[in-house]
């Protein structure tokens, strides 16, 4: 019996040897996601009129979002009765996580990676769609030079802005992932899975 | 092929006999000249059976029965001797003799018994796996039912079982209302290791691979494991008997729902020297399921699995190599992914899902993929004095991965890859004093979890190598009337852990000054820590099982389960697309405990059976994951789920009758009640199983032999006990802003379902047996939703499936 117990601590104890040393650090994983989208804005009655909005995840904000989630200050101030051409671009703006730079001040103003492309390449899964919240005085209509996919469907990525009347609303940006549908007028005609959901508040002056 | 083996057996039979005759003498030279002999019959004709072999199972010692039936055992010591009577394709038997001269008996063998077995609740005559507490069994014929559904569905069938399902491809088993690590899965005395995180995981075994499916309800068994108060599936494999052999087993079987096939076939060879090989193979090809109004798109499966056993034994001592790998690949309702709560919303409100497209045996995204690697070396002997070591050491390698809806150059890459890889050992030592039974034994083991970067996902479950070592003692009593039990395990975890947090949630939760000084690593906006956990837990039972008369007993048990919180408790991290939640570990969580109480009362008088078992679990720092706030995302905000500990109870009730009111018409219930709460809320807890009735009869005509028909129906009540994590959320309808619920609370309605069993055989083909059977689920085909289901929101259920399965026995 006191055989058998001498062999057992033996065993465990070799055990013990071999789970003494630790792992390696993991290797850290930036996430490929997107995070900012950017509008560009052309005034079509005067080409030098140009501006850009973003709206960005922000993360000093993330956690008591659920209240006001659609009380950003991503304003887009447009000028009525006025026509604008509309770009929209999307970013990851990387996280780029770096070990020499602790000190993140905030003038870190590079733009990320432009996924916008990546979008255009799968451009049949999909499609870009604005949401009005208490907007009547806006209508927003794909432009000539936006991209059309294979099945002959444009995806909004280029735009045409009209105004009319003075009013303030929210624009909610849809990047739709594999759309049931590229025709309706409503975010459920489209059924698919949202990849982005970006909220701008909308002043016409 | 039978032929050529009995053939065999009758001429190996004098030679084997005598050959082991001569050394049972030199064994045993004192007393040992008792002659037993008898009559194999058949119980439903007197019919003599041929070529049944009896064993003496302490000695090895057996006997062929010739074409009469008749067998001669000779040279036998005036002891208590266990006989196991087996005939092919008959359910074994196993009697104890109590011999003091010699004599003459008549053993009946339940021929017919592939027809009978469904209707009695199998209940192991030598229970050593819990010798006090309530032990059930699957007969082969329901384990053949349903080796098409999984290991979780197959024991579904008892009193006490559910399943927690993800669509209809994965289940998990829910004993007693717990679920996940609360439950153990034991495959021949090796603890099956998985990731325990999420409620999609299937356990990653084949349940055709094992000949024993045995569920111990509400206990653990403390030579597997301490901390399984929900209870323990035990998987086991019968060793061949030492007799030169070649048998085995091949079903087919076809679904008519999913257009798949399922293809099971074993092959045993057994030499006389104890020598065995055993090879198993299971393969499954289903497509889509098919609820009564649309295709559950994206619902099919691939399975391949292949178990390889070769082993040893005599009287004295026995080793055993397995091997087996675990693969497959299982689509995920395409419904069910969702971007955004909005994506949620809308396919809640939808009495369809969102995508349906034609059927198809394609599986895309999103899906899972398993693959699992066991290996196991046991070693036993029997010492001279009756005492028996053995040492066993095991080997896992789990990798599962999970496959999203993704963009881009991700598009066919995995969002989860984990290597999950497991070492354990173990040496147990068992002996006998007087009328105790002891068991002891120590085990090591070492886990590596590895989750692959190159997923491009920040990790659900971290990096971490966990050290578990223990060691336990049971003993058991036993005397004319009582039986009782004790038992302790003891372990000791020492889990190493290394996690990246971001930085928000890392400031968020003010871990800098908690977890501060375990960072290794800073980077912009995330921060690496290292950190060891210890956790030392002590499992305590007792049991009583009395015999109040010939057919009435009364079992008692109670036991204090600890169990140290799972790495995914206290470290997950991540988005779950199919309910748009993220889910949060927390890494202040301790252990956990549980007291469980159990009492079950039978009683078996002729025709009727009854079995009645109240339990009541009280759990201290219970780990459930609840909703507590929301995070926004870029696809809007999500809420947020977060584990933590309350104090709950649990209260539930299993009974199972069954009656004959003739012979041949079998009549069979079982119910099912439990109720959870959390003690401090006085809230009920999530995924409890709702109220649950069972009924069937069987009938089995006498003069149709070969044929028997079964009727199932059962009833699920609506779960009324729910807590209550619906949350509120804008969504835009005619350009305006409405604040609407969103109800993932309220479970779906109460539902029955009636299913059929048609069974012919066995009949003589060629040279081997052949069995038939048609079997129908959902008879009525109804549409229903299941509240243990978590793609509930988004589909009905499988509707009608109609199984033909042709099952050869050779």
């Amino acid at each position: 019996m006191f055989k058998q117990i001498k062999l057992q601590a033996l065993f465990i104890a070799s055990i013990l040897l071999t789970v003494s040393c630790s792992k390696d650090d993991p290797e850290e994983i930036h996430e490929h996601e997107i995070n900012k989208v950017a509008l560009h804005f052309t005034n079509i009655a005067d080409r030098t009129d140009t501006f850009e909005v973003e709206w960005e995840l922000d993360h000093a904000d993330e956690n008591h979002a659920a209240a006001d989630d659609h009380n950003h200050e991503n304003h887009i101030e447009l000028a009525a009765n006025s026509t604008y051409s509309v770009e929209a671009e999307f970013y990851d703006t990387g996280e780029e996580d770096d070990t020499h730079d602790h000190d993140h001040d905030g003038d870190h103003e590079e733009e990320g990676e432009d996924i916008t492309a990546e979008i255009i390449e799968e451009k049949d899964v999909h499609l870009i769609f604005y949401e009005f919240v208490g907007l009547n005085n806006l209508t927003i209509a794909s432009n000539d030079d936006d991209v059309i996919d294979t099945n002959g469907f444009k995806i909004n990525l280029n735009t045409t802005w009209t105004t009319t009347g003075q009013e303030t609303g929210d624009i909610k940006l849809y990047l739709i992932h594999e759309p049931q549908s590229k025709e309706g007028t409503v975010r459920n005609d489209f059924g698919g899975e949202d990849d982005v959901i970006a909220e701008f508040e909308v002043h016409i002056e | 092929m039978k032929l050529q083996v009995n053939n065999r057996f009758t001429s190996f039979k004098t030679v084997a006999n005598s050959i082991l005759l001569l050394a049972t003498c030199f064994l045993y030279s004192q007393d040992c000249k008792l002659i037993l002999e008898g009559q194999v019959l058949s119980i439903y004709d007197n019919a003599p059976l041929e070529a049944a072999v009896i064993q003496v199972q302490s000695t090895n010692q057996n006997a062929v029965s010739s074409k009469d039936g008749s067998f001669v055992l000779n040279n036998l010591c005036a002891e208590k001797i266990t006989l196991v009577i087996s005939h092919l394709n008959c359910k074994k038997r196993i009697e104890v003799i109590d011999l003091a001269s010699s004599t003459y008996q008549i053993f009946y063998m339940d021929h017919h018994i592939e027809m009978l077995d469904e209707v009695v609740l199998e209940e192991e005559k030598t229970n050593t796996v819990s010798p006090t507490a309530k032990v059930v069994a699957l007969s082969e014929i329901q384990k053949e039912r349903h080796s098409g559904y999984g290991l979780a569905k197959a024991i579904a069938q008892f009193s006490g079982v559910n399943t927690l399902s993800t669509g209809s491809g994965l289940a998990k088993p829910i004993i007693h209302g717990m679920f996940g690590s609360r439950v153990g899965v034991v495959y021949d005395q090796t603890v099956l290791e998985n990731q325990q995180w999420g409620q999609d995981h299937a356990p990653s075994v084949d349940v055709n691979a094992f000949d024993n499916v045995q569920v111990v309800k509400g206990v653990s068994t403390l030579q597997y494991t301490g901390d399984n108060p929900g209870g323990l599936v035990i998987l086991e494999s019968t060793i061949p008997m030492a007799i030169d052999s070649l048998y085995g087993k091949t079903i087919l079987q076809g679904n008519h729902n999913n257009k798949g096939i399922n293809l099971l076939s074993s092959l045993t060879r057994s030499y006389e020297n104890g020598l065995y090989l055993k090879a198993q193979g299971t393969y499954k090809n289903y497509g889509d399921s098919v609820a009564p109004d649309y295709v559950l798109t994206n619902t099919a499966l691939n399975e391949n699995n292949l178990s390889l056993t070769v082993g040893k034994h005599n009287s004295n001592s026995e080793w055993k190599l397995y091997a087996s790998v675990f693969n497959n690949e299982v689509g995920i309702l395409r419904s069910s992914h969702v971007g955004s709560v909005r994506d949620l919303y809308q396919s809640i409100s939808l009495s369809t899902p969102r995508v349906i497209l034609p059927f198809s045996h394609d599986i895309n995204v999103p899906k899972q993929t398993n693959n699992h690697l066991t290996t196991t070396l046991t070693y036993r002997k029997t010492t001279s004095s009756n005492h028996k070591w053995g040492v066993q050491y095991g080997w896992q390698r789990n990798n599962r991965k999970e496959f999203d809806v993704r963009r881009g150059e991700n598009k066919y890459k995995p969002s989860i890859d984990l290597y999950l890889n497991t070492h354990s050992a173990q040496v147990h030592y068992d002996w006998t004093q007087g009328l105790a039974a002891f068991k002891s034994g120590v085990f090591a083991q070492v886990q590596d979890n590895y989750s692959n970067p190159d997923t491009g996902v920040k990790r659900l479950i971290p990096d971490y190598i966990k050290f578990k070592t223990g060691g336990f003692l049971t003993a058991v009593v036993n005397s004319d009337r009582f039986t009782i039990g004790f038992g302790t395990r003891y372990e000791h975890t020492n889990n190493e852990v290394q996690k990246y947090y971001k930085l928000s949630r890392w400031n968020l939760e003010n871990y800098e000054q908690s977890l501060g000084k375990y960072v290794t690593k800073e980077l912009l906006n995330q921060r690496l820590i290292r950190r060891r956990l210890f956790f030392n837990t002590f499992s305590l039972q007792g049991g009583l099982r009395y015999d109040l008369s010939n057919s009435q007993d009364i079992g008692f048990n109670y036991s204090l389960s600890q169990r140290a919180p799972d790495i995914a408790e206290m470290f997950s991290d991540g988005l779950h697309h199919s309910l748009a939640t993220i889910e949060y570990g927390n890494p202040f969580l301790s252990k956990e405990t549980n007291h469980k109480l159990v009492l079950d009362y039978s009683k078996a008088s002729g025709d009727f059976q009854f079995n009645i078992s109240p339990y009541l679990n009280i759990g201290k720092n219970y780990i459930i994951i609840e909703p507590i706030g929301a995070e926004l995302t870029i696809r809007g905000a999500f809420p947020v789920w977060e584990f933590r500990a309350i104090d709950a109870t649990f209260k539930g009730v299993d009974v199972d009758l069954s009656y004959a009111p003739t012979k041949g018409i079998f009549l069979k219930n079982n119910t099912s009640w439990i109720a959870a709460k959390d003690i401090s809320t006085g809230q009920p807890l999530i995924n409890i199983p709702p109220f649950s009735l069972h009924n069937s009869i069987l009938v089995s005509p006498a003069r149709w032999e070969k044929f028997s028909f079964e009727l199932n129906a059962k009833h699920v009540f609506r779960q009324n006990q729910y807590p209550d994590h619906n949350f509120e959320t804008d969504i835009v309808e005619d350009g305006q802003y409405i604040t609407k619920t969103i109800d993932i609370s309220t479970p779906p309605s109460s539902y029955s379902l009636i299913g059929a069993d048609l069974r012919w055989g066995s009949y003589s083909f060629l040279s081997s047996k052949v069995n038939i059977s048609l079997s129908i689920d959902n008879l009525l085909n109804s549409s229903y939703r299941n509240y243990l289901n978590r793609l509930r929101y988004y589909a009905d259920e499988q509707g009608r499936n109609v199984l033909l399965q042709i099952k050869f026995s050779y």
